[in-house]
């Protein structure tokens, strides 16, 4: 039950705590995944990731805050991808790294999907029980 | 029974949970036949108010049938028809028997007494499904409530009137009223109220009952200021005109009388500066509440006049205008509602046809669509306004 609220909960937080992690250890990250681009720019998305966690974090039951942290996926999935070309020096690391971004994106999604159900569902809700004065009671 | 259960932020459930018993001999037992979904409901659902507990029971806007009583329940038999006021009272302190219901010094026990007093300097009554900083009293969106001091709360009800008239008495309608009452309105007065939710339209037409010339109210929801409107109010959309300037226009460039916030610590985050960045520090954590709403009430009374809050407040409010407050001499005046303080008139007005409290009913459903009618209550989807709710 509500599976899709907890789960956008831990989306958020992992979103902080990676974000948070981007910012403070730019360069050991940048080192360790051997990407090749610019330091500031790990620091970039972390400021990113770290925004996104606060905006999930407030609103957690819409799907809208799920869509800003799926635009930030796929901007990872092209960073990391543009690494795991052929012809390139890969590191485990950034092989883990995008295997992490794919698995999330998948959770993303799922959330995602399962919060717009959730206000579709809660939308024909109200539409069935308008109230009219024909339907008040007395107990 | 079932219930409406909070399990954290935006995360309310409904769960089977044990029937409640007698645990005092003033308690009594009723069989909840209508609760509503309170605009304070949301600082819960939203995470805003600290103190509650995974599988608390929500709601405070209660009536049904009196199914068990204590032995020390005098006023009450089973089968009596009652509202449930929001405030739980003894009715024999030092408060309640000043009629400060809500101040009530023996409905919020300890441990919970404590953390309050820490918290607000002194602790206030306990209340129904309002956190345990408040009692942590099991509310009422369920199918059976416990009613401590049973003699002192609940009031029974006429069977001519239906529970859509009489459900509000629990808190919006006395609230509403009670935010117009604060005002001393004299012949010719002009009462702003902010906010057009369903406690500030109890207001509207409260402050007119109570004898106002002009009613102005603010909001920016096009459903809520057109029942404003059908009120007799004179109204201003704060997201497409200047309200100081507006409320200016309509006061000879003086301000109302006496400002009403019906709003309290969820301001929408529009319109203005100051409420957006309300919203960015309470969204960081590094603020409790967004006073948007009585700064506006503070800047748009008039020298002298007054500021009525009637909308809930938790922590540390930050930038309110105390300057202007004190170099115009205004006064302030707030309360959670000493619900049975009001009651007797106000059931009197409904049973004389002055007001009928249905008026503000836009969606009835059962306990088990209490879930989403949350989230559209929250979102103000399908013009919704008040939802009700029947076990």
């Amino acid at each position: 039950m509500n599976n899709d609220i907890k789960l956008s909960k831990v989306l958020g937080s992992v979103s902080l705590i990676l974000g948070a992690s981007q910012l403070m250890a730019a360069e050991r990250i940048n080192a360790k995944l051997a990407l090749g681009i610019p330091t500031w720019v790990v620091r970039l998305f972390g400021a990113r990731e770290v925004v996104s966690g606060f905006v999930v974090l407030a609103h957690p039951d819409e799907a809208a805050p799920i869509g800003l942290r799926l635009a930030g996926d796929a901007l990872d999935l092209a960073v990391l991808g543009k690494a795991l070309l052929p012809g390139r020096r890969v590191t485990g690391a950034a092989t883990l790294a995008a295997v992490f971004a794919l698995g999330v994106t998948v959770l993303d999604l799922s959330a995602g999907v399962s919060l717009r159900r959730r206000r579709d569902r809660a939308l024909r809700t109200a539409q069935r029980t308008r109230f009219t004065p024909a339907t008040s009671t007395r107990s | 029974m079932k219930a409406l259960c909070w399990h954290g932020k935006n995360d309310i459930r409904c769960d089977t949970v044990p029937d409640p018993k007698l645990e005092a001999p003033s308690d009594a037992i009723i069989k909840v036949t209508s609760c509503a979904i309170c605009g304070s409901d949301l600082h819960l659902y939203n995470g805003f108010m600290p103190g509650m507990e995974s599988g608390d029971i929500m709601g405070h806007e209660t009536m049904g049938e009196v199914m068990e009583v204590g032995s020390e329940v005098k006023n009450l038999k089973v089968g009596d028809r009652v509202v449930v006021p929001f405030t739980i009272s003894c009715g024999a302190c030092f408060f309640c028997k000043k009629g400060l219901f809500s101040g009530c010094e023996r409905s919020n026990p300890e441990p919970n007494r404590s953390v309050a007093s820490k918290l607000w300097g002194h602790s206030p009554a306990g209340l129904f499904g309002y956190t345990h900083l408040l009692g942590g009293y099991a509310g009422g969106q369920a199918e059976y409530l416990r009613v401590p001091y049973a003699d002192v709360g609940p009031i029974k009800v006429p069977s001519h009137l239906t529970d859509e008239q009489v459900l509000f008495l629990s808190d919006i309608f006395p609230t509403g009223y009670m935010g117009a009452d604060f005002c001393n309105i004299q012949p010719g007065d002009t009462i702003a109220v902010f906010g057009c939710g369903p406690v500030a339209q109890f207001s509207i037409r409260s402050a007119f009952l109570l004898g106002a010339e002009r009613v102005i109210a603010i909001d920016t929801v096009p459903e809520r200021l057109a029942l404003a409107r059908k009120a007799g109010a004179e109204t201003i959309d704060f997201m497409a005109e200047d309200v100081h300037e507006r409320i200016n226009q309509m006061t000879h460039g003086r301000g109302a009388d006496a400002c009403i916030d019906a709003v309290g610590t969820e301001a929408a985050p529009g319109g203005s500066l100051d409420s957006v960045l309300d919203r960015a520090k309470q969204v960081a954590w590094v603020g409790t509440d967004r006073p948007h709403v009585l700064r506006q009430a503070i800047n748009n009374t008039r020298n002298g006049g007054i500021v009525s809050i009637i909308g809930v407040y938790g922590g540390l409010l930050d930038k309110v205008p105390m300057g202007s407050a004190i170099n115009r001499g205004l006064t302030f005046k707030m309360a959670q509602t000493p619900v049975q303080k009001y009651l007797p008139g106000l059931l009197e007005r409904i049973e004389n046809g002055e007001i009928d409290p249905s008026f503000v009913i836009t969606h009835s459903g059962k306990l088990e669509d209490g879930p989403d009618l949350y989230q559209v209550f929250r979102e103000k989807q399908d013009g919704c306004i008040k939802v009700i709710l029947k076990p």
